[in-house]
């Protein structure tokens, strides 16, 4: 992670010019590990499944494997 | 300089407020702020104390034939705004079709001459025009603004597919999305919220705003959270949006 200049919050002590950035995103509750990757569960195929829109709409931006031939020549 | 586009994926997703509490919050972490406002709606102003009869700005300077950075100032909280102005829409297609050809925008920046540190943060219309591409296009990020609704949905799933996108993979990479007024008590709202983290995942900012009185009540008085309810839970949010920008920005750099 790299560093943040001139930055103030409240509550938080500045040392110098630059602080830590994780420092300052766990101040603010913002989880220093990058993003929580969600895979397709339970609650994500209950959710479809109650909700007839939201299934069509997810149905419809599935992407095609890659190697999934053109079958139509 | 560190420019930033926001934009809702539809009208009415609160889009200008995000931007008002932003820059602010931004400035509170004594960051040098101009905000840009290119939304032909003109409500930006009110978030930031300018009169409601009040119909000057950059827009209006262009198409009366005046100096369009003359209507910059400086908020009392220290943020350096451009408001678009009162223009009536022949004027404004006028401005769309003849005013801003060639590097309209980027020209205008650059005669601002702004130093490296500097934030310009774009107040994007939903709709593209040749204003809202041009700035898509100066970004270093496009933030887009959802609401967790079935609309948002949609609209995202189209943008997807091309409308919005247009294959410009540029685009595409720099996008990130923001899920406001998510409120805590509706099932679908937060079933929504877990489709958007489930299907942009990476692109989703680790911060939802969530719904809250004091936002209404804060632009009612014509300013913003920090100023109006410091320690209300969007203020909290719209915080740690911030801290999150400067953050992304250490990363990838400034243009």
């Amino acid at each position: 992670m790299g560093q943040i200049r001139r930055v103030t919050d409240r509550g938080i002590a500045m040392g110098g010019d630059k602080i830590d950035a994780d420092a300052l995103f766990e101040a603010v509750g913002i989880p220093t590990d990058g993003y929580i990757e969600v895979e397709q569960n339970d609650a994500i195929l209950r959710i479809k499944n109650k909700w007839p829109l939201v299934r069509e709409i997810l149905m419809s931006c599935v992407k095609p494997p890659e190697n999934q031939s053109d079958k139509t020549t | 300089m560190r420019i930033l586009s926001i934009q809702g994926i539809h009208a009415g997703v609160g889009a200008s407020t995000l931007v008002a509490n932003v820059a602010r919050m931004l400035h509170e972490l004594n960051q040098d702020i101009l905000v840009f406002d290119l939304n032909p709606n003109n409500m930006l102003r009110l978030h930031f104390n300018m009169d409601w009869q009040d119909g000057r700005g950059w827009a209006a300077n262009v198409c009366e034939g005046k100096s369009w950075h003359e209507a910059a100032f400086l908020c009392e909280q220290g943020v350096h705004f451009l408001p678009f102005g009162r223009v009536d829409d022949p004027k404004y297609q006028r401005l769309m079709t003849d005013g801003l050809q060639g590097n309209g925008l980027a020209d205008y920046l650059e005669a601002l001459a702004l130093p490296d540190e500097t934030w310009v943060l774009l107040n994007v219309p939903s709709d593209l025009n040749v204003l809202s591409r041009q700035a898509l296009k100066l970004s270093l990020i496009t933030l887009r603004v959802l609401e967790p609704s079935v609309t948002c949905l949609a609209q995202l799933a189209e943008s997807m597919q091309s409308a919005y996108f247009q294959s410009d993979v540029e685009l595409d990479n720099k996008t990130l999305y923001v899920v406001n007024k998510l409120m805590l008590g509706s099932e679908i709202d937060q079933e929504m919220a877990l489709i958007f983290k489930h299907r942009l995942a990476k692109k989703r900012l680790p911060v939802n705003i969530h719904f809250d009185e004091h936002v209404k009540e804060a632009f009612a008085h014509q300013t913003t959270l920090n100023a109006y309810v410091p320690e209300s839970a969007s203020a909290h949010e719209f915080r740690a949006v911030a801290v999150w920008l400067m953050g992304y920005f250490e990363r990838v750099g400034s243009k």
